[in-house]
């Protein structure tokens, strides 16, 4: 019975449940949507997607002085014209695309920065910025996870055939007339949301680990999509639970944690591709 | 009883995509020029195609092959001319299909080979709507036809070249594509897969779809096609085998890459067994 009381003794908090709850659905909902950021190769994009959302984040923070509920809407709506911003950027720039992303995003962020550190004592709100700050979670801040993670899974899900097909073969999706430019905004509008639903778990630096590791680590294990997308739900819901309890027992902050426990399951997934690949071998 | 299953086909297909004009050709090309960065892609190129029509594609490297079936398909747009399939402007029609070059695919994406075939009748399917039985139906069909029923489970990585092109032939069958665009299907293949695969086109061509095929083999061209265009940049020349391969055509389409030996059998030899494919016209 001491391990059962070891599970449960830190849910006993509804602080904790309710990061719990906020932590797993912030990886199912970012797993889905990152198998596609993954398979089209798309990590890049959504590292610098997060990286941006800082600045309106940081102006929401002085406006409304630390609240926290309206902060996700702040994310929400920088989030989606970042995305544009990008999406417009890298078709028509000058400068090569990876080189006018990094430009865009690294100066969002020091703007972010900048304008969070004209406010005394900003450190603490900085670091649940960059980092999460999951145990902080609202209820109200649970729902509004819980109904944009819904509605995002249920676009992927409602335009899988069309997403599979603009990123297997775009070729194909031009011939058989599928409107690829609307397809190819909703899937960055899909990534702005998850990002903004993901800004209170792990923080925008963190970001790109919960849109990309579970969902290459499903990548490696896997030759189905939709095994793959389930697999790396499954595997990003577990790293939220597994990364509560590290922070809750070694006392970790709990982005962080949660991250690594991801990162380590890519580690396992390699592991057994790579034990698989080799008993292929000899046989 | 055949054309009469065909006139009925195509009525149910045309109410749902765009008009088919009865009496015109399948394709007309009408002073067709496009233009890249780096020079000339395609130069006043006109011709049409009747339906049925086998049409063999030879040129050499960067002759703009893979140019001319990507305006036809409708993937680039042309700076001058027009292309209408039968009679009309190619938007909406959805009875174009257009195979790339294997090596532009990603093959350990995670899909089966049935899940590409599926890919051909999304349109059909329509948006908010999975595969009825009977789509599978078509799929398995369409698989049997290129002899790869065994196959559908298989990941796309596990096929083998021929394997990889016959697929994609089941693919323009799920479709229903009237006029099929195959670049270099045969480049790089082993001589029974060649077969294996000729026998494919062949099973497509038997169900009355116009073929355009670019070929390196200009004697597998002479074999197996009732028409040969013949590109450099500009139409060379249009017609059957027999027209098409004189030494004065061929030694301007190919330039210094052509030598003839003298002899009782009046041989050439052209220098250009290509193995890489067309360079890269869309860089």
């Amino acid at each position: 019975m001491k391990w059962l009381e070891f599970l449960v003794e830190p849910f006993r908090y509804p602080f904790m449940l309710r990061g719990l709850i906020a932590s797993v659905l912030t990886g199912i909902v970012s797993a889905t949507v990152g198998t596609y950021v993954v398979l089209r190769g798309m990590a890049f994009f959504g590292s610098a997607l997060a990286h941006s959302i800082l600045p309106g984040v940081a102006v929401g923070y002085l406006l409304t002085g630390g609240a926290k509920g309206p902060l996700f809407w702040w994310g929400t709506g920088t989030a989606i014209a970042a995305a544009f911003g990008i999406g417009a950027i890298s078709k028509g720039a000058e400068v090569k695309e990876d080189t006018a992303i990094s430009i865009i995003f690294s100066g969002m962020f020091a703007l972010g920065i900048a304008i969070i550190s004209t406010v005394q004592s900003y450190t603490v709100d900085l670091t649940h910025f960059l980092f999460g700050d999951v145990l902080g979670v609202s209820s109200q801040q649970v729902w509004l996870i819980a109904g944009f993670g819904i509605l995002i899974v249920f676009l992927v899900l409602a335009f899988y055939k069309e997403f599979l097909v603009l990123t297997f073969d775009p070729v194909l999706a031009t011939t058989l007339r599928i409107p690829k430019t609307f397809f190819e905004y909703l899937q960055l509008v899909l990534i702005a949301l998850t990002i903004a639903v993901s800004l209170q778990t792990v923080g925008v630096a963190l970001m790109v680990a919960m849109l990309v590791t579970p969902a290459a680590s499903a990548y490696l294990l896997t030759r189905r999509l939709p095994v793959m997308m389930a697999l790396g739900a499954a595997m990003a819901s577990v790293s939220g639970l597994v990364g509560l309890y590290l922070s809750y027992y070694l006392n970790v902050a709990s982005g962080p944690a949660i991250v690594l426990t991801a990162t380590a399951f890519f580690g396992l997934s390699w592991g057994i591709r790579s034990l698989r690949g080799r008993a292929a071998r000899l046989e | 009883m055949k054309t009469l299953f065909d006139n009925v086909r195509k009525r149910t297909f045309s109410r749902r995509h765009a008009p088919h004009h009865p009496d015109a050709p399948i394709l007309a090309v009408k002073d067709l020029t496009v233009r890249y960065e780096n020079g000339v892609g395609l130069d006043d190129v006109s011709f049409d195609l009747m339906e049925g029509e086998r049409v063999a594609v030879v040129g050499p490297n960067g002759a703009g092959k893979s140019t001319l079936f990507k305006v036809i398909a409708g993937v680039i747009d042309p700076v001058e001319g027009a292309v209408e399939v039968y009679g009309h402007e190619p938007g909406g029609h959805v009875c174009i299909s257009y195979i790339p070059q294997r090596s532009q695919v990603d093959w350990s994406f995670p899909v089966t080979v049935a899940d590409v075939v599926m890919m051909g009748r999304i349109s059909k399917i329509g948006p908010f709507r999975i595969p009825s039985p009977d789509d599978w139906q078509e799929v398995e069909e369409a698989l049997r036809l290129v002899e790869m029923a065994d196959l559908s489970k298989r990941q796309i990585g596990e096929l083998s070249g021929g394997q990889q092109q016959r697929m994609f032939v089941a693919r323009s069958v799920a479709q229903e594509a009237e006029l099929m665009l195959m670049d270099e299907p045969l480049t790089g293949l082993d001589v029974p897969s060649r077969e294996n695969v000729m026998r494919a086109l062949n099973a497509l061509s038997a169900k009355g779809v116009t073929l355009m095929v670019s070929m390196h083999d200009l004697q597998l061209a002479a074999d197996h096609y009732d028409r040969i265009m013949l590109l450099n940049k500009s139409l060379i020349t249009f017609g059957t085998p027999e027209q098409v391969f004189k030494k004065e055509y061929l030694a301007e389409a190919y330039e210094g890459r052509i030598h003839f030996i003298e002899g009782e059998m009046d041989q050439m030899v052209v220098e250009d067994s290509c193995c890489e494919g067309e360079r890269d016209e869309m860089a």
